[in-house]
């Protein structure tokens, strides 16, 4: 096959270009890598945050060439910026459809030197949302009898290289770093998922309820990912509770139903899963609905009912290429560490969650 | 990370109020109705598998480790990943990537790192498009993927519009809300905020004079014709993409 066939069916047949990925070399990612420097006046200091992940750190917003400029990563390096009153670097280094796999190898490791300037004060991942997505949508065309090894399948995979990550990391991120924080996973699809399946369980001969049977599984790589930080000396930012609870207490149990769901450091599988699964399951919502009083809400997720909403602006991210920026922050002072859109959008949300971990100095 | 591997670097970039520097992207025309793709799918069979670019050298990464697409109707994900018992994982990076025959030479890779364009990694889909090429829309991409049996990566995604942004009765900011109501807001996919429309609370029950309750709708949005009272009955607008 020459060039000059090549560029003709390239240029006429776009179409079957993309025909031709599929044959070709089975890609199915994307690459959105994005710095942003927050550029705070007076000071010319400028320390770095490098985050890794897949189009949630990627700041995905159903568009093949740009991303969020505001993605967690970012929301969190502003707030970092007003708190040691210095510049920062915002590097997102993120592949949107990657799996966890994916995400250790060709971002983490693949990528490390940018953990590795000396300049590095954050490191921070997310990872194994794609494994859920992809195991989700197998099992759901799944006919017959459930097989339920999908689902095993990418929890093993993520608590794999969830530890895998953070042991890379410990190893290999620049001595300056004062802080490795893991953000773990929303539900993303909560209520869409509230339906039967296709299969019938080996054991009851029923369907299953989708959302049922998938919630235990998040709930366990959630666990894993916060368990596993507690271990390997990383934060854990439970973005899983901080969406999927009300800011309020809805069930009257006398806790703010998004912390009632959160992590117990040393708690047990069996107690977070039970937790999650059933004693608060009647305070879970679907993100879209997020709940920040008993009268108010926000939606945290994007049209595609996945990715989560941000303010702003967008950045080149992509098909053709990433880019870079600086510019002044949006907000330089946060009176109580919050900004003011701090629970309005589901990227605010995850970057101030992430924030509560920021060191008091660099 | 700045895209200068790409053909048609700006000598002249602009810089945004914002202070940042736009290198401009080659212009992209509009994507063609993928019903005419679905239409002459089998006729270009052939002529894809003409695209086929000889099998690489070397395989980067276990994480295309993936089942090769079958060329029947698309099937289900089986399993993917790897077994129960999994072995640590060994951390691998790829060497320099040698040149690549069926590539123009503008195309060639010339290092190893996923800063350049074209990308290096062989899984990255913009690999496999040129600035020449017109830029498709996530829909359309997962679309065309999925038309290919493949639903991994971007292609386990739903499409934008899965869940578009309800639409509703504005409540303004200072009206005050009677109990059972919501002020819900949204945003769009571009990151524009939406008005706050009016919903009813979750769990709240509503009553008629006589004592029947009042049924809701599914999706707890408050028609203009049940407002409570002293809130005008104007829509909201959903802002059109930037």
């Amino acid at each position: 096959m020459n060039y000059t066939m090549r560029k003709a069916v390239r240029t006429l047949l776009p179409a079957a270009l993309l025909l031709g990925l599929g044959l070709q070399a089975q890609a199915n990612t994307l690459n959105q890598n994005v710095s942003w420097t927050v550029d705070r006046s007076g000071t010319s200091t400028k320390y770095r945050v490098v985050a890794y992940g897949d189009s949630i750190y990627a700041g995905y917003n159903g568009s093949v060439s740009n991303a969020a400029r505001y993605a967690a990563p970012t929301v969190d390096s502003e707030y970092l910026s007003a708190l040691w009153n210095a510049d920062i670097e915002s590097i997102r280094r993120a592949k949107s459809g990657a799996v966890a796999q994916d995400v250790y190898q060709n971002k983490i490791v693949g990528e490390r030197s940018y953990m590795q300037a000396s300049s590095t004060r954050v490191v921070t991942f997310e990872m194994c949302g794609n494994d859920g997505l992809q195991a989700r949508s197998s099992f759901k065309s799944q006919t017959g009898t459930c097989n339920y090894s999908v689902l095993n399948n990418a929890l093993n995979s993520c608590k794999t290289y969830v530890a895998a990550g953070m042991d890379y990391i410990n190893a290999n991120a620049h001595p300056n770093t004062r802080l490795k924080v893991i953000s773990n996973l929303y539900y993303p699809g909560y209520n869409a998922d509230n339906v039967q399946s296709s299969c019938r369980d080996a054991t009851t001969g029923q369907t299953v309820n989708m959302r049922t049977t998938f919630l235990p599984v998040l709930a366990k790589m959630n666990y894993w990912m916060c368990e596993y930080a507690r271990q390997k000396g990383f934060k854990c930012a439970d973005s899983f509770a901080q969406y999927m609870g009300a800011d309020h207490d809805g069930n009257g149990d006398g806790q703010i139903d998004a912390e009632a769901l959160r992590y117990v450091a040393g708690e047990s599988e069996a107690s977070y899963v039970n937790r999650i699964s059933n004693t608060l399951r009647p305070t879970l919502r679907d993100a879209n609905f997020k709940f920040v009083s008993s009268s108010t809400s926000y939606d945290y997720i994007q049209s595609d009912d996945v990715h989560p909403t941000y303010s702003g602006t967008t950045m080149t991210a992509g098909i053709w290429g990433g880019s870079s920026g600086t510019g002044a922050p949006r907000y330089s002072s946060f009176s109580g560490g919050k900004s003011p859109i701090w629970n309005r959008f589901g990227h605010e949300r995850m970057g101030w969650a992430l924030s509560v971990y920021n060191p008091a100095t660099p | 990370m700045s895209s200068a591997g790409q053909q048609a670097a700006d000598p002249h970039p602009v810089v945004d109020d914002d202070g940042v520097r736009w290198l401009r992207q080659p212009g992209s025309a509009n994507w063609r109705n993928l019903v005419l793709l679905v239409s002459v799918l089998s006729g270009f069979a052939v002529l894809v598998s003409l695209l086929h670019a000889p099998a690489p050298r070397t395989e980067p990464s276990a994480a295309r480790g993936l089942p090769a697409v079958p060329a029947d109707p698309p099937v289900p994900i089986s399993t993917r990943g790897p077994p129960e018992s999994v072995p640590p994982p060994v951390p691998t990076v790829a060497g320099p990537e040698p040149a690549d025959p069926s590539l123009p030479p503008q195309w060639q890779p010339t290092t190893a790192t996923a800063d350049d364009w074209p990308s290096s990694d062989l899984n990255d889909i913009a690999r496999y498009i040129s600035p020449a090429d017109p830029e498709p829309t996530a829909a359309e991409l997962i679309h065309a993927l999925r038309q290919t049996g493949e639903y991994g990566g971007i292609a386990a995604f739903n499409p934008p519009g899965t869940s578009p942004p309800l639409v509703g009765i504005a409540v303004p900011e200072d009206f005050e809300l009677p109990p059972g109501y919501v002020r819900h807001y949204q945003s769009t996919d571009d990151g524009q905020p939406i008005e706050a429309i009016l919903m009813y609370a979750p769990e709240h029950r509503f009553y008629d004079a006589d004592g029947n309750e009042i049924e809701i709708p599914e999706d707890r949005v408050v028609p203009a014709d049940r407002l409570p009272a002293g809130l005008l009955p104007r829509a909201v607008e959903i802002p059109a993409a930037d």
